[in-house]
């Protein structure tokens, strides 16, 4: 179901309506924590142009969360312990792109984040 | 889930990606490790002594045997949920519940909230007492009937620890001053992903008053038991034990059991040590057997327990021991289950339990000084091992808090030993309990009292009968209940009776002012029983003087108890709650 949802043109129906919703910025979120989550334990080398245009895509979420008005607590922790963790990892994938123990830490903190993010 | 959904439906995703079964809704702790925490308050705080007290007398499982409370801030925009049990043995609640409990503005809002926190918390201790939270792990279809029924099981171990810690549970029954019921918000309260309990709030009603009937019965087994009435007692525990087996129930069975085998032997036996948690004793001081040849140790004396006393002893055994299942760690169970080890004559059993409760309390005096005869006990076939309990009793007995039951059972073991410098030592433990005589119990202090050369100081304690009439107005006379024309008519504007039929053995009603204020317990048309309940019964402080001699004291799940002859007050927080007082 993952993989479909991922790969498919068309979004699910019970997922798309949330990409016209207050909550639109959240659902990308998580659709891109996501993604990086597969890309972080491709076996493959990723080119680092990759990591360049996902760190630009965090920047831009981390701008338009952060632009937000009103700024709910909810927002807070998201930016703080769920999106700037993310950005960090990906500055540092931009110097060395293939780094195991970066990309394994990537990957691990996406998959927390994404469960404490659900519980908030 | 309102609000949020994207990133929980993302986290099943992630979850079906990674190709791992579903997980349940928040399995530890740790994954709440982004919620922010509450921020503490005097509600936040009172949750926290809620929790605390509910806790004490619910079941736990093996699994949990400590569970945790971790109070969180409701966000804005956030999880709308209430209370949660997680799988590690924490239990989560939100702001939001405690807002919630806090609703109404009546004149008993405190007692109102602090029994709908119980509620709450009780109903995610069922849940971890039955360790059924991760019911979604396993399949996610057709979850409703299976998921109603254990969400109803939850609510009625809720409502029964709440009620059993002392929360006025009535009050989640009645109308609130908004006009709707608690059990309304409590039935739609958000249940995330899990389907809704489908009751209507009238059934959901009906389905606790049933547990609120039976819940009364225990109750007077309880006070039963409490006035050595556990020949009726005993009926009332079991009636509650066929809805709610909790360790609750089964500990007052078992002590029900021991005080029966306690009356059956003579008081010699029966006193030849100072027990804790034994409050007895008064009836036993009439039944004083002297004469028989003595014995070294209960050890000797077991072997003369009648079959009576010995199937009694069993009794006690049995249901103590389920007490324990129930809850591992129930202190009071253990401690009455190792004295009946004592008075069966197997201290190698009694020292296993005790060794236990030690640990749990290792700075008990009276557990120490238990443990030190259990010790003592275990002598016989060429064992001797008088001298090694005697020494570490002495060292306990040297400081000033030292308990009187140690100074007794000092005492005891040193006569035993009968030597002229032990019989020495003795007597100064006996002249050290005699100058305390007017605060020992009555069989104790008649023993103690009976010592050669030993002078009681029985200073006569100047006091005035309890206020029957000004501030504890008990309303009937102790007669046949259909003699008392008076009585007859004021009942009838009184609550329907509570039938009772226990067992085809007792029969009877409890009857209940509609304010609640007053309840009387009548078997076989007399009244045996008059409790009364309120916030206007007056301090702890004034008890004693209501009573010629000094207060008994025995703690409850829900308060302690003071007793004095036929009546018993019991008290929270240094204010008397109920009065009890029973047919003499």
């Amino acid at each position: 179901m993952g993989q479909a949802t991922l790969t498919q043109n068309q979004r699910p129906k019970e997922l798309a309506r949330w990409a016209n919703s207050q909550w639109a910025e959240e659902y990308e979120l998580g659709r891109w924590f996501v993604l990086l989550w597969v890309m972080a334990q491709t076996p493959e080398k990723v080119p680092t142009d990759f990591w360049n245009q996902q760190l630009a895509i965090g920047k831009t979420l981390q701008a338009n969360l952060s632009n937000r008005s009103p700024r709910y607590e909810i927002t807070e922790i998201i930016l703080e312990n769920g999106l700037k963790p993310v950005v960090v990892f990906l500055t540092q994938l931009q110097k060395e792109s293939d780094d195991h123990d970066i990309l394994s830490q990537l990957s691990k903190h996406l998959k927390s984040a994404t469960k404490r993010i659900s519980l908030l | 889930m309102k609000n949020k959904p994207y990133f929980f439906i993302i986290s099943l995703l992630l979850n079906a990606v990674c190709s791992v079964p579903y997980f349940a809704y928040g399995n530890t702790i740790d994954d709440y490790s982004l919620h922010p925490r509450a921020p503490n308050n005097s509600r936040v705080e009172k949750a926290r002594q809620i929790f605390e007290r509910v806790r004490d007398v619910a079941n736990k499982h093996p699994k949990f045997p400590n569970p945790q409370l971790v109070v969180l801030k409701s966000l804005k925009n956030g999880s709308k949920q209430w209370a949660v049990a997680l799988e590690d043995g924490h239990i989560l609640l939100w702001t939001r519940a405690i807002d919630a409990s806090y609703q109404a503005k009546s004149q008993n809002e405190e007692i109102e909230a602090e029994a709908r926190l119980a509620f709450i918390l009780g109903h995610e201790l069922g849940h971890l007492a039955s360790d059924d939270y991760g019911f979604l792990k396993r399949s996610r279809k057709n979850v409703t009937q299976k998921r109603r029924k254990r969400e109803l099981a939850a609510d009625k171990k809720g409502y029964a620890y709440a009620a059993l810690s002392g929360y006025r549970v009535n009050f989640l029954l009645k109308k609130t001053s908004n006009n709707n019921y608690f059990l309304e918000e409590w039935l739609k309260r958000p249940r995330e992903i899990y389907p809704p309990v489908e009751i209507s709030v009238s059934a959901f009603q009906n389905y606790l008053h049933k547990l609120e009937y039976k819940l009364s019965l225990f109750e007077f087994g309880v006070r039963l038991s409490h006035f050595e009435r556990c020949d009726d007692g005993v009926y009332f525990l079991q009636e509650f034990e066929k809805v709610f087996p909790a360790r609750e129930v089964f500990n007052n069975q078992g002590f029900c059991y021991l005080q029966l085998a306690r009356q059956e032997m003579d008081s010699e036996h029966a006193n030849f040590y100072w027990m804790p948690q034994i409050l007895d004793a008064e009836t036993l001081a009439a039944r004083i057997v002297m004469g028989m040849e003595p014995v070294k140790t209960l050890k000797q004396a077991a072997r003369r327990l009648s079959n009576e006393t010995k199937d009694l002893l069993e009794k006690a055994e049995e249901f103590l021991k389920q007490a324990i299942e129930a809850d591992l760690d129930y202190f009071p169970a253990r401690l009455n289950l190792a004295i009946t080890y004592l008075y069966l004559g197997q201290p190698y059993n009694a020292r296993f339990l005790i060794d236990q409760a030690y640990r749990l309390a290792p700075d008990n005096l009276e557990i120490q000084g238990l443990r030190t005869i259990i010790f003592y006990e275990q002598s016989g076939n060429g064992l001797d091992i008088w001298s090694s309990a005697i020494e570490p009793l002495k060292k306990r007995a040297a400081k000033l808090n030292a308990p009187p039951s140690l100074l007794y059972n000092l005492a005891r073991l040193l006569d035993i030993r009968a030597s002229r410098t032990f019989s020495d030592d003795a007597k100064r433990y006996w002249n050290r309990l005699a100058r305390m005589a007017d605060t020992l119990p009555k069989p104790i202090r008649a023993f103690v009292c009976r010592q050669p050369n030993t002078v009681c100081d029985t200073k006569l304690i100047q006091h005035q009968p309890p206020p029957w009439q000004k501030n504890w107005p008990i309303p009937f006379k102790w007669q046949k209940i259909s003699e008392q024309e008076a009585v007859m008519n004021r009942l009838s504007d009184w609550e329907e009776p509570i039938p009772i039929d226990l067992s085809e053995k007792l029969r009877g009603h409890i009857y209940q002012r509609p304010n609640g204020g007053v309840e009387i317990l009548e078997l076989e048309e007399f009244m045996q029983m008059q409790v009364l309940k309120g916030d206007n019964l007056g301090t702890v402080h004034k008890l004693s003087s209501y009573c010629g001699q000094p207060l008994r004291q025995r703690t409850l799940a829900r308060g302690v108890l003071w007793s004095c002859g036929d009546w018993a007050a019991l008290a929270l927080d240094g204010k008397v709650r109920e009065v009890w007082r029973v047919l003499r």
